[in-house]
């Protein structure tokens, strides 16, 4: 017999059915669900005059990217040879539904609207919430575009009738093979984030991979130049790929090749349900484990001592320094732009075919980049800023120190980018106006930096959050600020600009001379007269910009 | 006085339908050396009032002063004066306990030195000195409010202002920061704390304000404000509203 229990049998214990109470049906579920994201969008879309405008214009703005892809789709199909109209079918369907899954990556936990871990806390069955998030995106911003998208799409076949009704027809399947995968990939991509450093490195990854698709492709249709096969051939690859088997289908329809027809459905049947299969699963995980706590992978990482603060000088500029080139290095937010520096070269590199071209304007490039990363500073700080404000630090030593933060990595980097265009179109006789260009860019820019973040801000992912979260609560304003930035940023660089590009143009040295003194003057003077007006105005406004910046989210 | 308001005010969102007082003519004075609870409901208006006293919420009205400074007036010379324990804000934390800590010192303009002894102690009263290289990010709610408290004590202020500052604190940690600001208004230091425990006000501090809608309702020492009762009764019978909540939800019963 067993032993006597000492633990007491709870079965046995009083009466009490916790949970008992009947959880609402998978159809009821997904029906409340879907209703809920249709509130959310409207209410997103709707938030203020200022939201509705930019609803209305993105609108248009999406509306017609799709009309130009339809066109070029439709003009495509007559101006092809079959061959060609099937490849241009498979490639695209099959490269639209990459960005749909690669999308669910990219906003990892960021875009947090249905995800599975916010209803744990309520008895729904996992059914009914898989069952919400895909009629959820019907009623969403992406999914309703990518709908009107697909009927486009089918355009493509519009010379062959056979064609265009199998394309018609497999339409819900190609949305939902889109829609599933997307979250199915949102859920692996939540689990994998939980772990930091894990979801840091795979968001820089896919910045990158991002940022070089333009080369790959650039790459893949250089190649179509010169062989006009090797696009076929890619084709037919890529038509047994789970992401392009069902694109194909209809051109096998149209020739009667019922075998492969059948396989290639076949294909897509077996991708939806491993999706869903692998969807049920991480869906359980992530309603298990939906406090959203971060897992710091590995053992906690430790800081010795007090890490840079003790390296800098024990002055508040300094300590501000230390505390944003420590977000340099730790905040993707940040760190984004230090990584997508070297891909810049290369993707000069890659357009300007070897030397000459774009990489005379490396340098001043990657000095605007940086200088215009720290316009969202104190955005960026989020209610951190609080810290600034109770301390006391002058305003001026604040500006000062978030400047020294980004120019430790910000100088090396532009040197690199000028030594580089230099070195790679052998052209050292326009180091001087290069010198001079950068120098103002990166200074320049630091100073209207300073003064802009002191006043106007524009709202960027929160502390913790992906650099590819989307913020939310755009205004008319915010874009206008940050248009009027890029743009004064631009204009300031012309007194250096204009005389190396009449060096450019006549060859003549001494414009290169006048170029690099220009910079190297006028650079170092904006940048202080930045820091100290930045400063004043800091100082005058400092509550009222903590209160635009914490209402973030 | 170590802190005088006067008429003190807040409107959000002026002249629009949604607008609300939040603080409504708060006039106080704290004396140097009390250690002074300020109580009052969900909503009352603490927060808003120590944000204005703190120079991290402009008033729309009134004054705050700081052992006679303006804090509108001379900004700096007030928030050199004060140390901040704010409510709903969070500091920088990619930043380790330490770093934090470290921080808030230099940026005060204190020595290098200073600041290492200085965090050093003050983790370890926190009982944070095994955590103190682990991000802020990786601390617990608790946690949080210690390192946060750290930050404000480093600099050895007159006038600690501290917004709630024992939620999420455990019962040991609690009593060793009790009994550190204790301490520090007997040596002639002033402290204020907002919070909703009456019995821990009761205990802990000589002086209390009642809030109410952004009103001052009772101010004075402990023992004046509370008569014979405790000081909960007292609370409750100056705010009111006590629901009848035993009826109002009969369902909540285990079936
Ligand atoms: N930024 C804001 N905009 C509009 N109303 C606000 C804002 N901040 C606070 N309020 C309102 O002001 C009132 C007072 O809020 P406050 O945060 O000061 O209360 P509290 O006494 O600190 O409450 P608790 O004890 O819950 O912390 C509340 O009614 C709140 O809704
Ligand atoms: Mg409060």
């Amino acid at each position: 017999m067993a032993e006597p229990a000492l633990i007491p049998d709870l079965a046995r214990g009083p009466a009490s059915r916790h949970g008992a109470d009947p959880s609402p049906g998978v159809w009821r579920t997904g029906r409340l669900m879907t209703g809920l994201k249709a509130r959310l969008t409207v209410a997103t879309l709707t938030r203020s005059p200022g939201m509705i405008v930019g609803t209305i214009l993105g609108g248009l703005w999406g509306l017609g990217v799709l009309f130009m892809i339809g066109t070029g789709l439709f003009a495509a199909a007559g101006a092809l040879p079959p061959e060609g109209t099937r490849a241009t079918a498979v490639l695209v369907g099959a490269a639209a539904t990459v960005a749909w899954w690669v999308a669910a990556i990219a906003s990892g936990r960021a875009d947090a609207t249905l995800h599975a871990s916010q209803f744990a806390l309520f008895p729904l069955p996992r059914k009914g919430i898989a069952l919400g998030q895909v009629l959820g995106a019907l009623v969403g911003i992406a999914g309703p575009f990518t709908l009107v998208g697909l009927l486009l799409y089918t355009a493509v076949w519009r010379l062959d009738a056979t064609a265009w009704v199998t394309a018609v027809v497999l339409l819900p399947a190609g949305w939902l093979l889109m829609v599933v995968g997307n979250r199915c990939f949102t859920a692996l991509a939540e689990r994998l984030a939980a772990k930091r450093r894990v979801g840091e490195i795979l968001t820089l990854l896919l910045l990158v991979l991002l940022m070089l698709t333009g080369p790959i492709l650039t790459g893949l249709f250089t190649g179509v130049e010169s062989l006009g096969a090797r696009i076929y051939t890619v084709t037919d690859v890529v038509a047994w790929t789970p992401v392009g088997a069902l694109w194909a289908v209809p051109a096998d329809v149209a020739a009667g090749a019922w075998l492969p027809a059948l396989a290639r459905t076949g294909i897509a049947a077996v991708t939806l349900a491993a999706l869903l299969w692998l969807w049920r699963g991480a869906l359980g995980k992530s309603l298990e484990n939906a406090t959203g706590a971060v897992v710091s992978g590995g053992g906690r990482s430790q800081v010795k001592g007090a890490g840079l603060f003790d390296r800098l000088p024990a002055r508040p500029w300094a300590a501000v320094a230390a505390r944003c080139l420590t977000y340099w290095v730790k905040d993707p937010r940040y760190s984004g732009s230090l990584v997508v520096v070297p891909v810049m070269f290369v993707l000069f590199w890659f357009m300007s075919g070897g030397g000459g071209g774009l990489w005379f304007f490396a340098g001043p490039l990657v000095g605007l980049l940086m200088a215009y990363t720290i316009s969202g500073d104190v955005a960026y700080d989020h209610k951190g800023f609080a810290l600034h404000i109770l301390t006391g630090v002058p305003g001026w030593a604040d500006r000062l120190g978030r400047v020294v933060g980004m120019l430790l990595p910000g100088i090396p980097l532009t040197a690199l980018g000028v030594l580089l265009a230099a070195g790679f179109s052998d052209a050292w006789e326009l180091l001087p106006a290069m010198i001079g260009v950068s120098a103002l860019a990166l200074l320049g820019g630091a100073g209207l930096s300073s003064v802009m973040s002191a006043r106007y801000t524009y709202p960027v992912p929160l502390p913790g959050q992906s650099p590819f979260k989307t913020p939310q609560g755009f205004t008319v304003l915010n874009v206008l600020i940050q248009f009027v930035a890029l743009t004064l940023m631009g204009v300031l660089t012309l007194p250096a600009l204009i005389p190396f590009v009449i060096q450019l143009v006549t060859g003549s040295a001494a414009a290169g001379v006048i170029s690099l003194l220009v910079g190297v003057i006028a650079g170092p003077l904006l940048c202080a007269g930045g820091i100290w007006l930045g400063g004043r105005w800091i100082e005058a406004r400092a509550p009222e910009l903590l209160n635009t910046v914490s209402a973030y989210r | 006085m170590a802190v005088s308001l006067r008429g003190l005010t807040k409107v959000f969102g002026p002249g629009t339908s949604r607008s609300k007082v939040a603080v409504n003519r708060l006039s106080l004075d704290v004396p140097h050396g009390a250690f002074y609870g300020l109580v009052g409901r969900n909503g009352a208006g603490k927060t808003t009032a120590l944000s204005m006293l703190t120079g991290l919420l402009r008033p729309t009205e009134g004054r705050a002063m700081v052992s006679g400074i303006d804090v509108w007036g001379q900004s700096r010379q007030a928030r050199h004066a004060m140390g901040v324990l704010p409510d709903g804000m969070t500091f920088f934390e990619r930043l380790s306990g330490r770093q934090l800590v470290t921080y808030a010192g230099l940026l005060r303009g204190m020595d290098r030195d200073t600041v290492a002894q200085r965090t050093d102690d003050l983790l370890r009263a926190m009982d944070l000195t095994n955590d103190g290289g682990t991000a802020v990010q990786d601390y617990s709610a608790g946690m949080r409010k210690k390192i946060m408290l750290a930050a404000a004590m480093v600099h050895a202020p007159g006038l600690l202002v501290l917004d709630e500052p024992f939620e999420a604190v455990d019962p040991v940690s609690a009593a060793n920061i009790r009994e550190l600001l204790q301490d520090f208004a007997r040596a002639g230091g002033t402290v204020i704390v907002s919070s909703h425990v009456m019995d821990l006000v009761q205990r802990m501090c000589d002086h209390v304000a009642v809030v109410d809608d952004g009103r001052l309702l009772a101010a004075g020492t402990v023992d004046q404000v509370r008569g014979s009762q405790s000081l909960e009764d007292t609370f409750v019978e100056l705010v009111g509203g006590r629901t009848q909540v035993g009826e109002g939800l009969t369902w909540l019963s285990p079936r």
